[in-house]
Order: structure tokens, then C-alpha cells, then sequence
């Protein structure tokens, strides 16, 4: 599990962050939406080591990652971290293979074979099979997200962070990444953190759902409840979307029928 | 007027403050070790072995412009014409190859490193690296620098035979030299702190050129314009701080 405690964050004069306490549960797909500039991905740098909070814990496990000056207990830490960035952030000069070896290359004392057999296995597992050989230049939007769900698997994190993982795709290709990240979450057990403002994810994978605005926690729920809420602010949220403006509409006519 | 002024000179502090800040994270322990020598290898492979037809070309070329421009104005009964030799040597070993190649470095390592890191940067690679736990900085910058400091001394050598072969051929048919002319001036008055002058000079520069241009590059933020501006930043900066502590070595070392 993972926690955060009173996490506040500047950026000069400006508060970014105000006061966010939360508990992100192990097996699940923990949502945190909000439009864009609410402070969605400042919160995931600042909960994966990127960034320093100004005051406040994030404890991973019980382990605090932030006031820890144990450096061997950091790097344990973030040994067990996996994070599938925004536009997959795989390295250039790699092949899909090597990027996926990666981790394993800096952390772990396998050999080559067995390396190479994990990395061809993760690869499958994203429906990779056959892209070992191919340079990230040679690959789509959606299969840079999946080699970058592969490398972050490759060592078996206990924690997996996904910054808006289906930004850029299309719908189909959005729906078999949260699938995957889903299924993924559930067969290893592992802790996921996805920072969306996709409303099919929201719907779709929320175990729970985590709603930023302005740098604040306003609302906490799941997928299922988030269309109960009477927030304003959420209901703003919601309607920009077009599919999730006629899902309510129809929940709301439910209600009153 | 003066508060801007004020900032700029606040600005430039700044630069120079953060600068050093990196370096002490460049000269921290790296990661694994087998990875770090792969990477160093890596980098000899780009920034070194990829520069020697550049530096041969510019260096055959000058070398021999050079041994036209003294042979055309040396020409004089009381000069002897072995002189042509001897100062051709002087002018490639003294500076044409460490400064001017130095220079020529700058440009095509300086905005390869720049551009590579920035890109990195801002495509979140680096953070990638850091999220795995690894000093970033160290990892990616310090080989670069090691590749220059080990390799760029070697280019200067081949440098200084390719425009001494330049100003020979140049100076042989170009010229009104006979070779043996021109081989007895280079082997005139043999001077072999010379060479270590060069070698020295050179390892100063591709010490600036590696570090400053991986702190423009590192600390890139923004998009692809940011990154074009962080290449000239560095190119230009470099420049600067080779010719800059030139006339520093020269004074110290001469």
C-alpha cells in the first residue's frame, strides 16, 4: 500500500500541491484525475522521487520515501518501483529487447539467457512477440506504451505508476492498454497508480478514482460511485466528455424515473 | 537599465552555481560498473572514432594553407627556406591543432552532446533512469566526459600528422620546396615540451567541451526549441571557455 500524508509542494511562491492525504491499495487500479495543470502528474513525480515535497510522507509499505536519508533503503524502494511514462520514455539508442532488459542489466545479477528469456516473456505478455529486434523509431503510439508496460514489469515491481497512459491513442488501442495495465494490476498484485482524465479508464478499471482539482483533493470514490457525486466541479469534469455527459444524463433520468 | 543588469548578472551566478551543483553529481559513484564501461565504450564509439574524418579533412587542408601562407611570405634571401618546415610544425603543434580543432570539437561534439541529453530530457528518458534508481547524471554524463578526455588527445595527435602530411604536400607541389626542404624544417630544433603543450591544452578543452555542453543538454527544459538553444548554447559557451583558457595555458605553460 502505499500512503501519502499531508503532501504539500511549491514551485517557487506558487502551491501546487495543498495538503493531500491518501492510501493507494495493493491489487488495484487507483485513479487520479483532474483536468490538465491540476497537479495530477506533479503528485506522481513527487510519489516516485522526481521531485521533493515541501512537507508530507509518502510511505511505501510503511516505509517512508521521502524523510528516509537511508539511501540503500531508497534504492530498495525505487528498485520496486516500475513507471510507464507519458510517451513511453524508452531510450533511442536501445532495440525494444534492450529497453526492456534494462532494469534487469542495473539491478539484477541474471545471466544473459535468462535476461534475454524474461524480457521475450514480458514482451509476450504486452503481445510484443516478434518487435524484439525493432528500434523504438520502427514502433506505434500503442506499442511504445506496451514496450514501456514490458520494461516496467520486467523486474516484478510491487508498485507500477502510469502517467496518462491511453493520452494519444486511439479508442481501441486506449482500451487494450487498460486492459492490460488492468489484468497486469490483478495477476502480479501489485500496487497501480494511473493519472487520466480519460473517462472510459476512469469508468472502466477505477477500482478507486481520486479526483485533483486545483492542486487538492476534492472527491474520493470508484468508477461505480463517481456518477453519484453531486460535485460540481466533478460533474465539469465529467461532461466534457461526451460519452460520460450522456451516462449521467441517463443515471440522473434512472434516478428520477 | 541597472536592475536589468542586476538580473542578468543574477542569471549568469546562477548558471555557473548550478553548473558546479551537477558536476558534483556527474563525480558520484555510478551504477553498475560493467554497464558504465559499456557506456564509455559507447561514447569513445560516437563522440571519438566518428570525428576522425572531420578532424583529418580540416586538418590536411589548413595544415597545408598554412605552409602556403608562410612559404609565399617568407620568401626572403635572408630567411633560409627549411624555415617553411620548421614554422609549419610550430604553427600545427602550438595551436592550429589543439585550439583550432578544439574549436572545430566543440561545434560537433559540443551540439551532439547537447542535442542527445536535451532530448532525453525532454522526451523523459532521463527521468526514466532516475525513477530506476540510478544516478542519471553520472551515468550519462561521465562517460562522455572520460570518452573526451581519453580520445580527444588522440584526434589532436592524428590532427597534427594529417596537417603536417597537408603542409608537406602543399608546400611539395604546390610550392617551390623540394621535400627534403621541407622535412628538414620540420626536424629542425626539436622542442619535445611541444607536444606536451598540445596535449595538455587538449585535455583541458575536451574537458570543457564534455562537461559544458552536458550541463546545457541536462538541464534542458521545455521542447525542441529549448534543445536547439541548449546546442547553441553549448557550442558557443565551449568556444568560449577554450579560447578563453587558451591564453590562460598559454601564459602558465610558455
Amino acid at each position: 500500500m502505499i500512503e501519502i500524508q499531508h503532501l504539500n509542494k511549491f514551485f517557487g511562491s506558487r502551491q501546487v500541491l495543498f495538503d493531500i492525504n491518501l492510501k493507494l491499495m495493493p491489487g488495484r487500479c487507483n485513479l487520479v484525475i483532474g483536468q490538465s495543470g491540476s497537479g495530477k502528474t506533479v503528485l506522481m513525480k513527487t510519489m516516485v522521487g522526481l521531485l521533493s515535497p515541501d512537507s508530507g510522507n509518502v510511505l511505501f509499505d510503511g516505509r517512508n520515501f521521502v524523510k528516509g536519508n537511508n539511501s540503500e533503503l531508497l534504492t530498495s524502494i525505487r528498485r520496486e518501483i516500475g513507471m510507464v511514462f507519458q510517451g513511453g520514455a524508452l531510450f533511442d539508442s536501445l532495440s525494444v529487447i534492450e529497453n526492456v532488459m534494462f532494469p534487469m542489466d542495473m539491478f539484477t545479477q541474471k545471466s544473459r539467457a535468462e535476461k534475454i528469456r524474461r524480457a521475450k516473456d514480458c514482451l509476450q505478455r504486452v503481445d510484443l512477440k516478434g518487435a524484439e529486434n525493432l528500434s523504438p523509431a520502427e514502433l506505434s503510439g500503442g506499442m511504445r506504451k506496451r514496450v514501456a508496460i514490458a520494461r516496467a514489469i520486467a523486474v516484478e515491481p510491487k508498485y507500477l505508476f502510469c502517467d496518462e497512459p491511453n493520452s494519444g491513442l486511439d479508442p481501441r488501442t486506449s482500451e487494450l492498454i487498460d486492459n492490460l495495465i488492468s489484468e497486469i494490476t490483478k495477476e502480479y498484485g501489485i500496487t497501480t497508480v494511473i493519472n487520466t482524465h480519460d473517462m472510459n479508464s476512469v469508468l472502466k478499471i477505477g477500482d478507486t478514482v481520486n479526483f485533483i482539482y486545483e492542486g487538492k483533493l476534492w472527491w474520493e470514490g470508484t468508477g461505480h460511485t463517481i456518477m453519484e457525486s453531486d460535485n460540481p466541479e466533478i460533474i465539469h469534469f465529467m461532461e466534457a466528455s461526451e460519452l460520460t455527459k450522456r451516462l449521467l444524463h441517463n443515471h440522473r433520468n434512472k434516478h428520477q424515473a | 537599465m541597472p536592475k536589468v543588469r542586476h538580473y542578468a548578472d543574477f542569471a549568469m551566478i546562477s548558471t555557473i552555481g548550478n553548473y558546479f551543483i551537477l558536476l558534483g553529481k556527474v563525480f558520484s559513484p555510478p551504477g553498475k560498473r560493467s554497464l558504465f564501461w559499456k557506456q564509455v565504450m559507447g561514447e569513445i564509439n560516437q563522440l571519438g572514432f566518428d570525428s576522425i574524418p572531420l578532424v583529418s579533412l580540416v586538418s590536411i587542408f589548413v595544415g597545408a594553407a598554412i605552409a602556403i601562407q608562410l612559404e609565399i611570405n617568407m620568401d626572403s634571401p635572408w630567411i633560409p627556406i627549411y624555415s617553411v618546415g620548421f614554422a609549419t610544425r610550430k604553427a600545427i603543434v602550438m595551436e592550429l591543432a589543439p585550439t583550432i580543432i578544439g574549436l572545430i570539437l566543440a561545434g560537433k561534439i559540443g551540439s551532439h552532446i547537447a542535442s542527445q541529453l536535451g532530448t532525453m530530457r525532454i522526451t523523459e528518458q532521463i527521468d526514466a533512469i532516475e525513477v530506476m534508481g540510478m544516478n542519471s547524471a553520472s551515468y550519462l554524463i561521465l562517460p562522455k566526459i572520460i570518452a573526451c578526455l581519453i580520445f580527444n588527445p588522440i584526434l589532436i595527435m592524428l590532427s597534427i600528422v594529417a596537417a603536417l602530411f597537408g603542409g608537406w604536400w602543399a608546400a611539395v607541389s604546390i610550392g617551390n620546396m623540394t621535400s627534403y626542404e621541407f622535412i628538414y624544417g620540420l626536424q629542425s630544433f626539436p622542442h619535445p615540451f611541444d607536444l606536451a603543450y598540445a596535449i595538455i591544452k587538449t585535455v583541458v578543452f575536451a574537458y570543457f567541451i564534455s562537461s559544458i555542453s552536458s550541463f546545457y543538454g541536462y538541464t534542458v527544459k521545455g521542447g525542441a526549441l529549448e534543445v536547439g538553444r541548449a546546442s547553441t548554447k553549448a557550442v558557443v559557451n565551449s568556444s568560449i571557455a577554450i579560447i578563453l583558457s587558451n591564453l590562460v595555458l598559454t601564459q602558465l605553460l610558455m
